[in-house]
């Protein structure tokens, strides 16, 4: 019984093996590579860590790029927890609120996920010009929060959370609409806001066109648009090439790993429940 | 005491809406004024009626890299679903212990820098010192190293195959999940049918799957014609022209983004947004429509 069950799988095994390899494989060749010489990696692919991770950190650390990962750092953090918060609250007013114009308020913010973004950038470049925004973070950290799937998320979410009967009985002992949201809703969508910072937190960490049209001084840089002008940095140097898209994308992916159970959620929930 | 609860509602929407208004739907109509206009967005705005339009429709490079972005995504896409089904079935029909493991791994290249990707990419496909022309020099595939970015086919199947690397395990996780939700009872009584499992996977998965597999195209063309960050890079360290060599992997955006903030042609940049945005609205309604009424 035993043999023929494993005969049966093994096919499988090795297919998923052969698979999962094919996509580990790039990533860590990249983590590889980053602790080996530039020639080394240019006279044969190693295939094993090197010693020279140390010093490749150091040459990466010493183009500024400690700046860049701040600079993103705290930019993806501003926008998923801001964006966390204003989703939050008009998620849960869509669940659990009549009023008027509700149906058609909530089409708008839908149909605005068809839309591609590039619709707006030329609008919006020109807006931050007139804003003074041009030059500073404040584009990639402000309209981000405006997200329109978390709206979506977060309104599933509350609609089967949240007891109608919870927050009726807290209203009928005097409690404030404020206090309601602070201390009953927000502790109960934690799941679901947590889904929202990790998918919004990816996205900005992840962003590319917004800071290349809207920022030019390269202390404002962030990580991908760092990694972007590094052609000139590294010229030669494949190493510490390599170490820079390490520091640029392994913190992240950890980050991701561990709240992995929210973004998985987050991901399939989307686009299972329609 | 009876309280405005419409009132209140409208409180919690307020900082929402108004980012919302201020940076989505402001720009956006503000987009559409101004692809009436010529104008570089320092000087005076001259008001052009639907020129802009009228030169798109003559314009080689926008239809080019309309092209150019399908013969990248149409490909690719199948793919992309296509190998996270079968892991997907495969997990679920043959090795359901082992399920979270293998999500995560091949989850992994989702959540890279996509324009990191595209730096490692080209350094894997670099004619001179990339390894696949190295290995294949080595194997005996090839007697001189491929010019694989070089090549106008050849670099789009690298960007093929970058796309397929970075989306399957998105795939495979997005089915996995709503597997998961076929109730056990329906695998269990296939099984002890005796049915086979390409009967399964063509008589219960991928009916059951049909409505996700809908979604996960649809919102693949929506993004894939946004396809950007990784050609762009590709490029970059190859130190080729910005689109490559003739324009092989300018895309939609690409050209896009090289008429308005290279050249700042503002008034033409809007009028290719906007007609971008048609052709997304129609290929994905048009997908809907006909995998509806199959």
């Amino acid at each position: 019984m035993m043999n023929h069950n494993l005969r049966r799988r093994l096919p499988v095994i090795i297919l998923i093996v052969v698979i999962s390899l094919f996509g580990i494989l790039p990533f860590y060749e990249m983590i590889v590579m980053s602790t080996h010489t530039s020639e080394r990696i240019l006279t044969k692919l190693p295939l094993l860590p090197g010693t020279h991770g140390g010093e490749n950190l150091r040459a990466v650390l010493s183009a500024g790029f400690a700046r860049y990962f701040f600079n993103s750092f705290y930019i993806a953090a501003l926008t998923s927890i801001g964006g966390a918060l204003i989703v939050s609250m008009a998620g849960y007013a869509f669940a659990k609120f009549m009023f008027r114009y509700k149906d058609l308020l909530f089409m708008a913010v839908l149909g605005s996920v068809m839309i591609p973004p590039q619709l707006s950038l030329v609008g919006l470049t020109i807006e931050m010009k007139y804003l003074g925004w041009m030059n500073t973070h404040l584009p990639l950290i402000i309209p981000p929060m405006a997200y329109a799937v978390g709206v979506y998320f977060v309104r599933s979410y509350a609609q089967g959370a949240i007891p109608n009967s919870l927050l009726e009985s807290a209203r009928s002992d005097g409690a404030s609409e404020s206090l309601i949201y602070f201390r009953i809703v927000l502790p109960m969508l934690k799941p679901a806001l947590l889904t929202v910072v990790l998918l919004l937190y990816i996205w900005s960490w992840n962003n590319y066109i917004y800071p290349l049209v809207m920022v030019n001084e390269s202390r404002l840089y962030t990580v991908p648009l760092a990694l972007s002008t590094f052609g000139g940095m590294f010229r030669a140097d494949y190493g510490g090439r390599m170490m820079a898209l390490v520091v640029g994308t392994v913190p992240t992916i950890v980050l991701m790993i561990i709240g992995r159970k929210h973004l998985i959620e987050g991901l399939a929930g989307t686009a299972i429940k329609e | 005491m009876k309280r405005n609860l419409a009132r209140t509602a409208y409180f919690f929407l307020i900082p929402f809406f108004t980012v919302f208004i201020a940076f989505a739907v402001f720009p956006m109509l503000f987009s559409i004024g101004v692809s009436l206009f010529d104008w570089n967005g320092i000087s005076g705005a001259e008001f052009a009626g639907f020129s802009n339009y009228g030169k798109l429709f003559t314009d080689v490079r926008f239809w080019n890299s309309l092209l150019v972005t399908l013969a990248i995504i149409l490909p690719a896409i199948p793919l992309q679903i296509g190998i996270g089904l079968l892991i997907a079935f495969l997990l679920w029909d043959f090795l359901r212990k082992y399920t979270s493991l293998v999500r995560i791994l091949n989850f992994l290249p989702y959540l890279i820098i996509p324009f990191a990707i595209g730096i490692l990419f080209q350094y894997f496909f670099d004619r001179k010192i990339g390894f696949v022309n190295r290995f294949l020099l080595n194997v005996g595939l090839t007697d001189e190293p491929i010019g694989w970015l070089t090549h106008p086919v050849l670099v789009k199947l690298v960007v093929i195959f970058l796309l397929v690397w970075r989306y399957y395990g998105y795939m495979a996780i997005i089915l996995i999940a709503s597997l998961q939700t076929i109730p056990d009872s329906l695998s269990e009584a296939a099984q002890i049918d005796g049915a086979s499992w390409h009967h399964r996977l063509f008589h219960i998965v991928i009916p059951l799957l049909r409505p996700v597999l809908i979604f996960l195209s649809v919102t693949s063309i929506i993004g894939g014609l946004q396809l950007f960050d990784e050609p762009v890079a590709v490029m970059t360290y190859s130190k080729l022209p910005f689109g490559g060599i003739r324009d092989a992997v300018l895309t939609l955006l690409m050209n896009f983004y090289s008429i308005s903030f290279r050249n700042f042609e503002f008034g033409y940049g809007a009028a290719n947004a906007v007609i971008m945005f048609v052709i997304t609205f129609v290929l994905s309604i048009g997908l809907i429509r006909t995998t509806r009424n199959n």
